[in-house]
């Protein structure tokens, strides 16, 4: 078990190193510099000393070998920007993120597996088809394009929601606030969330209802409902809870576009603000943390699979 | 294995424990900042002090202006100019400060004097005037300011090459300085209104300016109308009212700037009344906006013109006859009327006709005629071949035209890459990121033609872009170079007096309108939509903001 | 492995069905697909033809522009009005579905010959090649494809060649994934052992026996991944890094409208309408087709 888990581990290591090298190589490599460099009023002589200023005159190899001899230390560098040190950045954003992911990820939970149960339970019959048929049509629509209909209807005909933001300027904290803000950018994520859900759910059902003991249950002539909620549900949970290490990764890409279109303060937006300007310290540091979230989200899944179900062992 | 699986349940446990705690902790910071700041208590005494029974205004009232991004409070930081600019320009003084006719007017300096021989201008300065942390200012603050920030090459500070024919900045007495320069220059008291404000020298010495976050992104100190209070990453930043500043105070106590990207949501935020003020660059705008009654819209006049820059590095573009039919085959005023809606003007030169004294209306020019165009191409040697290609040489005109994501530019370039194509020249438009784009076109001058604007101080100088001393390198983007110009330019800058200058600078117009060193387009009108109850001088977003004392809020 | 892979993995293995003639085959998949799985292949045929056929007879060409008309709603002139630059909005769907049309295709066929290849070679021979290959995969899966498609796309620009190659280029580890377990199901048969025996060598067992095998589920896997390629290039142009003007996609042209939402909000109708239906039918045919092609699925 434990030298599973440092299998694991050090594999995940050599991913984030291969993944770091990847990411660092290619974004500076990319035409264009960092913004500071990239003013169009600025002359020839101020690009070359900011050139200087930034580090960036030095070969890209040598430059790497400097980020990872900080990054192995913990230190992930300062943004080029706001010259911020880039695990301040991330502090200050990772938390909006989480807020917005674990509020989708509540939400479709709770519409979502009882759709997925339903949907099973009733297979074959129109309301399966139709949770399906909703299902595939959720995955269908373009993330942002629901959101700027969304902002179309909420800000053009009927402005009852805030569009845009996280709280309302100015204002202190309250938890009606954050709801009102987090109503649209949630509800987009979850039409991409949703989807996912329900049909692992669903399949997860579909398998556990067509084994034996669940038919046997039924036929000594157990409830129905009992049958489901206190036999089959219990053993669908096991890969219903490893699916949330599938859909982290969908969550973190799916919440890029939705914090972008709603202006929410989080990692998303923090990558596209970097990735256009060029911040390539922040680039890295984005890139790290969001793939050592999914690595450690995979890791943890598997375990809570053996935890959940007992016959899977790992060697 | 039964043991691994508690401990396994353990540390699943604390994890979710950390990842509640993490959502939390930012609720909590949400909740005991403003708390700590003070700035919690100052609501509810905006709102008990608009009670009282004065008819004309709210005494201390709160606006919402936006921002689009995290600003950088150091206003010569090289980077987040456009964000923070709006921000900066009520935490700083400059020296001048822009009077609602765009002319300078006293700031931290009460007067400013040149030398006969145009070399030294003398300023003197304000004696009664503290940073917001209590300190005085003094001239130490300016010298400081100009020769270890602005002057040194190293640092590259934005705006910086504006004061290239600075040689150093003197201090006389604590209230008096001068500027020592190294050509005459009759603008630098406009220039030094130009976003050219003042930092604390108490607080920079020995610091590397752009390094000290302490500053640029927590705590800054000013000698502005207003201090922050309050700074929340990504969502707002808050100011209030300087209760020591030196130009007295106004109506309006504090100043929230909510950081919104997306102009959309601005405007949403503007008509549902949560945001006070914003700029309208967007002609599309400007009718939805004008017909809300609840919102007032100034349209202003912004020093701005746009243009196409021909590559004049290339032998083919050095020929004024191809650059005319160019300008010829673009309609420019079915574009001012159909895609800006009317809000804006044919350009016909560098100097905007909000110059009433400078500009010049007598100069050469380019209605659209692709007659016109077709001829003036044939007499510079080309013809069409048989792929319906103008052709010199054997050599057809094929321009690629790189266009930067930003604002309406790909648009417009998409637009100027029709008419070209009508005429018979081809166009390969390459569409970038802003970033790739100011490197191709700025930093390397690989293009063939493309499409900008230059906004500058409103002041006919203009040397800057036009000179051949800073084409490849500087301003002057298509690279055009003449020495008559660059005489006239030198000439303008030298002048004493105004009379001098407006024969100059009418020369220069009739000169660039008959060379088009760029391809003039259009001067943009823009607008400032306010709230109906907030009045607010009739002028640019910035320039209102210099006059913020005199903002009224009515009930 | 992890055993998150089984799961999603389960869902698409089966055992492969006896393989008669070529013609016959595409014959009975037709045949047997739902209703919901005709519309939507008769969908997505009218849908080509459409963008391919159009062009000769539309009055307008999609990338004249004329000042004087733009926005303008829908007329005998111009059927669906104009864009933002007088426009035929009309021409520019149709020129903006062939790309992104094609843009799905091919990168869903860059995915297809990369996952397919590299998943049968580690799933056939097995041992470091696998070990390589899988762990490849799974560092490629742990990035969210969105975070590497900007990077990519940043790096090496936006012309149609590297939207397709970032967009097929994330894609390809789930299919090499699928291809992986299949062909590993194979690699100690009966077939392959018989093969060998008749002096076949491993590359020709490969490629003639066993990959016709995986065909099933590749073909159900990429259905449903055009859909997905089209959605990922409208994200990317949502963020200014797709297919860019003057060519037109559905996705530049939804990202180009969001600036018209107060004055011509219909412009952010079309291009969109469009898309979800495409991507809609895909999926829909991808499950039909599943339904078909492992019948075993169909519970």
């Amino acid at each position: 078990m434990s030298r599973y888990l440092v299998v694991r581990v050090s594999q995940g290591l050599l991913t984030l190193l291969l993944v770091s090298i990847l990411t660092f190589f290619l974004i500076n490599l990319a035409p264009g510099g960092p913004s500071a460099i990239m003013n169009f009023q600025s002359t020839a002589e101020q690009r070359e000393a900011l050139t200087k200023q930034l580090g960036l005159d030095k070969p890209v190899v040598q430059r790497y070998a400097e980020w990872l001899g900080g990054a192995v230390q913990g230190d992930l560098g300062n943004s080029l920007d706001s010259k911020q040190p880039v695990g301040e950045l991330l502090a200050e954003r990772f938390p909006n993120t989480v807020i917005l992911s674990a509020a989708t990820l509540i939400f479709t939970l709770m519409i979502g597996i009882p759709l997925g149960v339903l949907a099973a339970v009733k297979r074959g019959s129109w309301i399966d088809r139709l949770i399906t048929f909703m299902s595939t049509f959720g995955m269908a629509i373009p993330e942002f394009w629901l959101g700027i209909l969304l902002i179309i209807f909420f800000a053009v005909i009927h402005p009852i929601l805030p569009i845009s933001g996280m709280m309302t300027a100015g204002s202190d904290f309250s938890l009606v606030d954050l709801i009102k803000h987090l109503a649209l950018p949630m509800f987009t994520l979850s039409i991409l969330m949703l989807p996912n859900i329900v049909r692992f759910t669903r399949s997860a059902m579909v398998d556990v209802i067509s084994l034996d003991y669940v038919r046997t249950a039924k036929a000594k002539g157990l409830g129905a409902y009992r049958v489901f909620f206190q036999h089959a549900l219990r053993n669908a949970l096991v890969p219903i809870a490893a699916i949330v290490g599938l859909i982290v990764p969908i969550l973190l890409g799916g919440s890029v576009v939705v914090e972008n279109v709603f202006g929410w303060p989080g990692m998303g937006r923090l990558a596209v603000q970097a990735a256009t300007n060029r911040d390539y310290t922040v680039v890295m540091g984005v890139t790290i943390l969001v793939g050592a979230i999914v690595i450690v989200t995979n890791i943890l899944t598997d375990l809570i699979y053996t935890v959940l179900d007992p016959r899977i062992r790992y060697e | 294995m039964k043991k691994s699986r508690s401990a396994l349940t353990a540390s699943i446990a604390i994890l979710l424990i950390i990842a509640l705690t993490l959502a939390g902790c930012s609720s909590n910071s949400g909740n005991n900042e403003p708390a700590a700041s003070g700035g919690a208590a100052s609501v509810p005494a905006s709102e008990s002090a608009s009670a009282p029974a004065e008819s004309e205004g709210v005494q201390d009232a709160t606006i919402t202006l936006a921002t689009n991004a995290d600003p950088n409070f150091n206003p010569w930081s090289p980077t987040g100019f456009v964000e923070s600019e709006p921000i900066t320009e009520l935490l700083f003084d400059g020296l001048t400060a822009w009077g609602t006719d765009y002319q300078p007017i006293p700031a931290l300096a009460t007067d400013w004097t040149p030398s006969d021989d145009g070399l030294t201008w003398t300023i003197n300065l304000r004696t009664d005037v503290k940073w917001s942390d209590g300190e005085p200012f003094t001239a130490d603050d300016v010298v400081y300011t100009f020769n270890e920030i602005v002057l040194k090459k190293d640092l590259a500070a934005a705006n910086s090459s504006n004061f290239v024919a600075v040689d150093k900045v003197v201090a006389v007495s604590p209230s008096q300085v001068q500027f020592v320069l190294k050509q005459a220059w009759s603008s630098l008291p406009n220039y030094l209104a130009w976003f050219a404000k003042i930092l604390p020298k108490h607080i920079f010495e020995g610091q590397d300016p752009w390094n000290l976050t302490s500053f640029n992104k927590e705590k800054p100190v000013g000698t502005g109308s207003y201090v922050l209070t309050k700074y929340m990453a990504g969502q707002y930043v808050e100011l209030e009212r300087n209760p020591n500043y030196f130009g007295g105070t106004g109506d309006v106590a504090k100043v929230v700037f909510n950081i919104v990207p997306d102009i959309n949501s601005q405007v949403a935020q503007l008509m549902s009344g949560s945001l006070s003020m914003i700029t309208v660059e967007d002609p599309n705008l400007m009718d939805n906006l004008k017909s809300n009654p609840n919102l007032t819209v100034n349209e202003v006049s912004d020093n701005n013109y746009y243009w196409v820059a021909l590559d004049q590095s290339q032998p083919r573009f050095q020929d004024v006859k191809l650059r005319q039919a160019l300008l010829y085959a673009i309609d420019r005023e079915s574009i001012i009327k159909g895609v800006l809606k009317g809000y804006g003007k044919v350009a016909t030169g560098p100097i905007n006709p909000m110059m009433e004294k400078f500009y010049n209306p007598n100069v050469q020019t380019y209605a659209y005629d692709p007659e016109k165009a077709k001829s003036l191409l044939e007499e510079a040697g080309y013809k069409l071949n048989s792929d319906g290609i103008m052709e010199k040489d054997g050599e057809p005109l094929e321009i690629d035209m790189p266009a930067g994501q930003y604002g309406t530019l790909v648009q417009a370039s998409q637009l100027v890459q029709q008419y070209w194509q009508k005429i018979g020249v081809k166009v390969n438009l390459q569409v970038i990121d802003w970033n790739s784009y100011v490197q191709r076109v700025v930093s390397n001058r690989d293009y063939d033609a493309t499409l900008c604007w230059w906004r500058a101080p409103v002041d006919p100088d203009i040397l800057a872009y036009y000179h051949s001393n800073s084409a490849g390198t500087g301003n002057n983007i298509p690279g055009y170079k003449n020495p008559a110009l660059d005489k006239l330019l030198e000439d303008g800058r030298k002048a004493k007096t105004e009379e001098e200058r407006v024969k100059v600078y009418n020369d220069v117009q009739t000169m660039t309108a008959e060379e088009l060193p760029y391809l003039y387009l259009w001067n943009p009108t823009i607008a400032v939509a306010t709230q109906k109850n907030l009045i607010v001088p009739k002028t640019t977003f910035i320039v209102a903001e210099d006059h913020i004392t005199e903002w009224k809020v009515l009930k | 492995m992890s055993n998150t892979a089984s799961i999603t993995e389960r869902e698409r293995i089966s055992p492969p069905s006896v393989a008669p003639g070529k013609g016959r085959i595409i014959l009975n998949v037709l045949g047997g697909l739902s209703v919901v799985g005709k519309a939507s292949l008769s969908y997505l045929v009218l849908i080509y033809l459409f963008v391919l056929v159009a062009p000769l007879f539309l009055a307008h060409s999609p990338t004249d522009t004329d000042p004087l008309s733009v926005t303008l709603p829908a007329s005998g002139q111009h059927w669906l009005g104009t864009d933002e630059l007088g426009r035929d909005e009309l021409a520019r769907i149709v020129s903006g579905g062939r790309i992104t049309l094609m843009v799905g295709l091919a990168a869903m066929a860059l995915a297809v010959v990369l996952g397919g290849l590299l998943g049968s070679i580690a799933g056939f021979f097995g041992g470091k090649t696998e070990y390589v290959i899988m762990r490849l995969v799974d560092m490629m899966l742990s990035i969210p494809s969105f975070f590497l498609i900007l990077i990519e796309i940043t790096s090496f620009g936006n012309s149609p060649p590297v939207v397709i190659v970032a967009v097929g280029f994330t894609y390809w580890p789930q299919m090499a994934r699928i291809v992986h377990a299949e062909v590993m199901k194979w690699r100690d048969s009966s077939l392959v052992e018989a093969e060998t025996t008749l002096g076949a060598g491993p590359w020709r067992i490969l490629f003639r026996h066993v990959v016709p095998q995986t065909y099933s589920s590749i073909i159900v896997l990429a259905t449903l991944g055009i859909g997905w390629a089209i959605l990922a290039e409208s994200g990317l142009s949502y963020l200014g890094l797709g297919i860019q003007p003057p060519l037109a996609s559905w996705g530049n042209m939804l990202q180009q409208s969001q600036n018209y939402i107060w004055t011509a909000p219909v412009l952010a109708v079309y291009p969109g309408v469009f898309i979800l239906l495409t991507v809609l039918s895909y999926s829909l045919l991808g499950e039909a087709l599943r339904d078909v092609l492992d019948p075993k699925l169909k519970r």
